[in-house]
């Protein structure tokens, strides 16, 4: 598997921390694939993050973009923070201009382009965020939901290989969650690599292809879905529980299972489709 | 009124699609024309710009008026200070050009007819500069008088301290807001004292968590290829209207030389 963002070792304290926050963190996130990184709060995630786009630099260890090693200098953290997207968890943090388009407009003058090519790539990201209707509406006029909107398409008009999200889908409620959900598969599609940081584990288990699990500042597990469920015992130590469409499966009679199918569906709409595929198998 | 209504009236006024520049040059000629003109251009100043604020741009009565009281109370704060004189009671008759007199043991304390004249002089001015400024501040959103600052050739410095200083005016708005609804619901503001106490602690909790917030914006720039400078840029495409060219373009001749008329003006 080919990795796209590789850290090893990493340790890190903050100053005047009295525990080390990352403790020796080393995994690879794989090219090309939906990630989502779980754990608790403060397990580190997003002190992780800011090492992954430059903005913090490990104590110990290394970071490696595609197999090069990350070197301190502006020019080339300037480079990581156009590669490596991060959107972070209060949007407060990041939108900085006072109305929506300038907003977005923001990080394409760091990157010098011609204002021809700004233009249309403002107008492009309004779009497809669906931000158009509130284009010169001033920032603090927006709900939280907008507002998250818009720092991700802060952050995606840039084109980064690797979009980082920190919580997205927090105090977002079933409906936001979904669209944002559909808007990070679109993002998918178009190939940039995804990693989500979360701790619920219905949205990691239905929308992740890699799912990776940190704790007290390092990496417990990395692998795919189905694989996390058969580490039962690892989750619940770590209090993360296990997806709801899994307890149900569990619940169901040996039988059904075997006829249904192999595997733990990996949402509620999977299950349901393998239960009518079976109704009607057993009609005919 | 308070600031997030002006903002907001700004941003859905009917003269938005105007262009900025025209808006924030007709404010500046009016207002160049209040500051050296006299009273009855200010007057008819005045009473233009209400019906280009209230009439044009459909900004409640009610706004308008509030806006105008509330910097006019500034103006009759300092009043007393242009009206009243005093002087030592030697003659024991009022001073010659009097209106109005009192006698205080050995001295006078009198308004004079000077006094009276300087003071309309003054609210007049203040009047008609007010209406102008009311009409650029409910017309032009900040962040358009923001982009004419930058295309005139503003210092970068003095536009993004701008930017960013009304991008966290309402930040620190919301958050002090939050604080106070907070202690309010946990049994806060309970008596004179308390009330003292309670909002103390808002304004240092309001400084610790800016600075916090500081560090954490400063990461987000970082985050999103901050170099040297701020560049944004906003797409809007302004119209123009005839209609009100013609009427600003015309009105300000008339002004002019009503002004020529009737006050000092010279050419």
């Amino acid at each position: 598997m080919k990795r796209l963002l590789e850290f090893s070792n990493l340790q890190y304290t903050y100053p005047g921390g009295q525990k080390p926050v990352l403790n020796g963190v080393s995994f690879g996130i794989p090219a090309g694939k939906k990630c989502a990184l779980l754990g608790r709060n403060g397990c580190g995630k997003s002190t992780l993050f800011l090492h992954a786009n430059g903005i913090l630099q490990p104590q110990q260890g290394q970071l490696f973009w595609k197999g090069t090693p990350f070197v301190y200098k502006r020019s080339f953290l300037q480079e990581m923070t156009q590669k490596v997207g991060l959107v972070f968890q209060d949007p407060e943090h990041q939108l900085i201009a006072s109305t929506v388009t300038e907003d977005i407009s923001y990080g394409l003058f760091n990157r010098k382009l011609p204002l021809e090519v700004i233009r249309e790539k403002v107008a492009g990201a309004l779009e497809s965020f669906r931000l158009t209707e509130l284009a010169d509406v001033p920032i603090h006029h927006l709900s939280l939901g907008q507002k998250r909107r818009l720092a991700l398409a802060g952050v995606m008009v840039l084109e980064p290989e690797l979009l980082l999200l920190d919580e997205p889908t927090a105090y977002l409620d079933r409906y936001q969650t979904k669209n944002l959900m559909r808007e990070l598969d679109q993002i998918h599609r178009s190939g940039t690599t995804v990693l989500m940081a979360t701790h619920d584990m219905d949205i990691a288990f239905e929308w992740a292809e890699w799912i990776c699990v940190m704790d007290g500042g390092r990496l417990v597990f990395a692998g795919e879905p189905q694989e996390v469920l058969s580490q039962k015992e690892l989750l619940e130590s770590l209090h993360l529980g296990i997806p709801l469409v899994a307890e149900v499966w569990e619940l169901l009679p040996a039988y059904l299972k075997n006829e249904l199918g192999a595997g733990i569906p990996q949402s509620v709409e999977e299950l349901k489709r393998r239960l009518e595929a079976k109704q009607e198998v057993a009609s005919v | 009124m308070n600031w997030q209504q002006l903002d907001t009236l700004s941003y859905q006024n009917r003269l938005r699609d105007l262009s900025p520049e025209h808006k924030l040059l007709f404010g500046g000629v009016l207002l160049l024309l209040v500051l050296t003109g006299h009273a009855l251009v200010q007057l008819l100043v005045f009473l233009w710009m209400g019906v280009w604020v209230i009439g044009y741009a459909r900004i409640p009565v009610k706004a308008h008026l509030l806006f105008l009281i509330l910097p006019l109370s500034f103006f009759i704060a300092g009043l007393p200070a242009i009206l009243f004189d005093l002087t030592q009671n030697r003659t024991g008759a009022p001073p010659a050009d009097a209106v109005l007199s009192w006698e205080v043991g050995s001295y006078v304390i009198y308004v004079g007819q000077a006094s009276v004249s300087r003071a309309l002089e003054l609210f007049y001015r203040v009047l008609g500069s007010l209406a102008c400024f009311s009409f650029l501040l409910f017309t032009v959103p900040f962040a358009e008088i923001l982009q004419v600052f930058r295309r005139i050739g503003m210092p970068e410095l003095v536009t993004d301290l701008l930017m960013i200083m009304y991008r966290f005016i309402f930040a620190l708005l919301d958050a002090s807001f939050q604080l106070w609804v907070a202690q309010r619901s946990r049994g806060g503001h309970r008596g004179f004292r308390a009330l003292v106490r309670d909002v103390g602690m808002v304004a240092t909790q309001l400084f610790v968590r800016a600075m916090r917030k500081y560090q954490s914006l400063s990461m987000g720039m970082v985050a999103r290829g901050y170099s040297d400078s701020f560049h944004v840029q906003s797409l809007r495409i302004h119209t123009r209207s005839p209609r009100y060219e013609w009427e600003s373009i015309l009105g300000c001749i008339a002004l002019v030389l009503l002004e020529c008329l009737t006050g000092g003006w010279r050419f």
